[in-house]
């Protein structure tokens, strides 16, 4: 296992992002479309047709209706089309964090361990199998991330700072929250070209990481202008939908899905999600493993005293840049006052896996026996991942282990679904 | 970090080259955006050049099937009632979750739930409408004005409460506020309640005050209302004739 990963990373490599596809395309096309989905491929038709936004998540921006329509006008709106860009993003987001981890100077261990957690873990495999942007989301700004590191640690060479603010526009035109990765990256820009005298070069990486990802959020609603709008209220729409964004509260019906982000990585958390299907109940449960995730804050805090005490400049630069992305990405979250679903979490977990894995790199390091313990917990996590996989997929009815888990959130989800309220705000008539 | 002086230096050339080409795109795209609502807007006109005409109706549902009838599409509506006529439609997706799923175009769809109560959210939901403009009586906008913190998204300001319905601007407010942002005519609704607090010439007068152009006037009696009076039908149809004579 250890001369797999020192003199064959990029075999390790394939090995993990081929499990994480297998957990990923396994039974997809007999998985039954759940009710946002369908609600999806609706809001997709509405706004590329009517250039309305609704029935569903209308406070989201555009990107995934434009995506839906195209695929599902092109494919037919089966569920292996609704859900395509979700299983591509969600598998090509495994390798990605490989490539950032490499690029931050770290190590083949480090980048392995991050990439492999990502790829076992349940929430991330929940919502690749969805038609929703929750997977789309972090790939866009992960991949904006790194093209942005192979900018800065290649001669910052202009062209991939424009294909990084591409992408961070395309994450911000998915997900708002892609807006916090962006940022970081701007601003750490502003301060190392101020720092070095370098004007023409600051005003070129504002210029790629704001106005160019403005112009790709500002293109996806074509659509919209095309019912007649000009710039003015589009700026009202922009208001309104911030508004709503803010206040968002989601079903009131909704009991039993956990809603705090700042519990995340203190306790067990769960997402849930209920459809009948041929007369057949089927309930998706994703938990939050605690194995990890419980991990991640000391893991952090782990980091950020090595980082601290770290007198190489460029190591320190490789610890830094994912302390600092997790702290960015999921303060915002865990101190808002409105409820966070945890599928929002996915903006975050990228940045703690990567220090996670670094934190147990170098303890398997320190520590003797140190691979050993890393490989026995890696197979501890294959195996939750297999036993819960069922539940997380939607078919742990099929399961005796797994059904009274099942049966308990069972109820609940079905009252849910049944006093699920019009999903338009009800306006005095 | 990488040293980048000398690399930096190599391709501020191209660092400049490329910001133009940026800040290029980036008015590109606003240019795009305000030419793809300015052709919308004037294709709707050009169809709203050829229904221009005052029509009386005897119900607010008529109203909807008259613009649609005319090819109305994009509008600014200005609606003058006592009431909203907003009451929302019901979810049509489909609940049983089919597969292959059929994906319909909800536009159309909302028609078929047409009523008198709703007829501005399926025209809205149908695209007839771009933003609505609700001129109701004071009493009822000040019982509204008091509501706004219980109604999701609602903002009261000096002049009117902003109430936008996913995204689409909308308007409550009275005659004596009632100003048009811009000269684009529109399409112009008068129900005869709102004659329970306004005569007629009052009423001209505000509308005339507030800059509006109408290219279509649609005039309801709601003849089966019982909450409406004769007389208020009688002050809609002395409107209707002050409004022959008027240029709005």
């Amino acid at each position: 296992m250890t001369d797999i990963i020192k003199n064959r990373p990029v075999l390790a490599l394939t090995i993990v992002v081929l499990l994480g596809a297998l957990l990923r395309l396994w039974g997809i096309t007999s998985q039954p479309l759940l009710d946002d989905e369908v609600n999806v491929a609706f809001t997709a038709v509405n706004y590329m047709e009517n250039g309305q936004f609704g029935p569903t998540m209308w406070h989201h921006p555009n990107l995934r209706n434009i995506i839906i329509y195209i695929v599902g006008e092109a494919f037919g709106y089966t569920p292996a089309a609704l859900r395509a860009m979700s299983l591509t993003t969600g598998i090509l987001s495994i390798p990605l964090v490989w490539g950032i981890v490499k690029k931050l100077a770290g190590d083949d261990l480090t980048a392995l361990l991050a990439s492999f957690l990502l790829a076992v873990e349940e929430v991330h495999i929940t919502f690749s199998r969805q038609a929703l942007q929750e997977t789309w989301t972090p790939f866009l700004f992960l991949a904006g991330c790194y093209l942005f590191l192979v900018y800065c640690r290649q001669g910052r060479k202009p062209i991939p700072l424009i294909l990084s603010g591409i992408f961070f526009g395309a994450g911000c035109a998915s997900k708002f929250h892609a807006a916090f990765p962006l940022l970081t990256c701007l601003s750490f820009c502003i301060w190392t070209s101020s720092r070095d005298k370098k004007w023409q070069r600051m005003i070129f990486e504002i210029s790629s990481l704001s106005l160019l990802p403005f112009t790709i959020y500002l293109l996806t609603y074509i659509p919209w202008f095309a019912r007649g709008y000009r710039l003015p209220d589009w700026i009202f729409m922009q208001q309104a939908i911030i508004d709503k964004m803010l206040h968002h509260t989601g079903n009131p019906m909704d009991q039993i899905i956990d809603k705090k982000a700042w519990q995340w990585f203190l306790r067990p958390m769960v997402y849930g999600n209920f459809v009948m299907s041929e007369k057949t109940p089927n309930v998706t449960i994703s938990w939050s493993n605690p194995l990890v995730w419980l991990l991640i804050l000391p893991a952090t805090a782990h980091q950020a005293w090595n980082t601290w005490h770290d007198e190489n400049t460029e190591k320190r630069f490789g610890r830094m840049a994912p302390l600092v992305m997790f702290i960015i990405c999921y303060l915002p979250l865990a101190t808002s006052s409105r409820p966070i679903w945890l599928l929002t979490s996915l903006a975050v977990l990228p940045f703690a896996f990567i220090l996670l894995a670094r934190s147990l790199a170098e303890i398997a390091c320190n520590v003797k026996n140190g691979i050993r313990f890393i490989v026995s917990y890696c197979l501890l996590l294959c195996i939750i991942c297999a036993l819960t996989y069922p539940v997380a997929t939607g078919r742990g009815m099929h399961y005796g282990y797994l059904k009274p888990i099942v049966e308990s959130y069972r109820s609940a989800m079905e009252q849910n679904n049944s006093g699920t309220p019009s999903v338009s705000p009800t306006a005095p008539h | 970090m990488n040293s980048s002086s000398a690399s930096g230096s190599y391709f501020s050339g191209n660092y400049t080259a490329y910001t133009v080409i940026i800040i290029i795109s980036a008015i590109i795209s606003l240019l795009l955006m305000a030419l793809t609502g300015s052709k919308a807007r004037q294709t709707s006109q050009s169809v709203a050049q050829q229904n221009r005409r005052i029509v009386m109706v005897d119900s607010p549902d008529d109203v909807f099937r008259l613009w649609r009838k005319s090819n109305e599409q994009g509008r600014i509506v200005v609606s003058i009632s006592r009431w909203l006529n907003f009451v929302e439609i019901e979810d049509i997706t489909p609940k049983d979750n089919p597969v292959p799923l059929h994906v319909t175009n909800l536009a159309l769809d909302a028609e078929k739930q047409l009523s008198p109560e709703n007829f501005l959210t399926v025209a809205v939901r149908s695209g007839i409408a771009r933003e609505i403009i609700h001129v109701v009586n004071e009493s009822g906008f000040a019982s509204r004005l008091e509501a706004v913190g219980q109604v999701e998204g609602a903002k009261a300001r000096p002049h009117g409460i902003l109430i936008p319905f996913i995204g689409t601007p909308r308007t409550i407010t009275i005659p004596t506020y009632l100003k048009m942002a811009h000269s684009e005519p529109v399409l112009l609704y008068v129900n005869a309640s709102i004659f329970s607090e306004y005569e007629p010439g009052e009423l001209l007068m505000f509308i005339k005050r507030s800059g509006l152009h109408a290219s279509q006037i649609i005039l309801c009696s709601s003849k089966h209302d019982e909450q409406v009076s004769s007389k208020e039908r009688e002050s809609l149809n002395q409107f209707g004739n002050l409004l022959g004579t008027s240029q709005i």
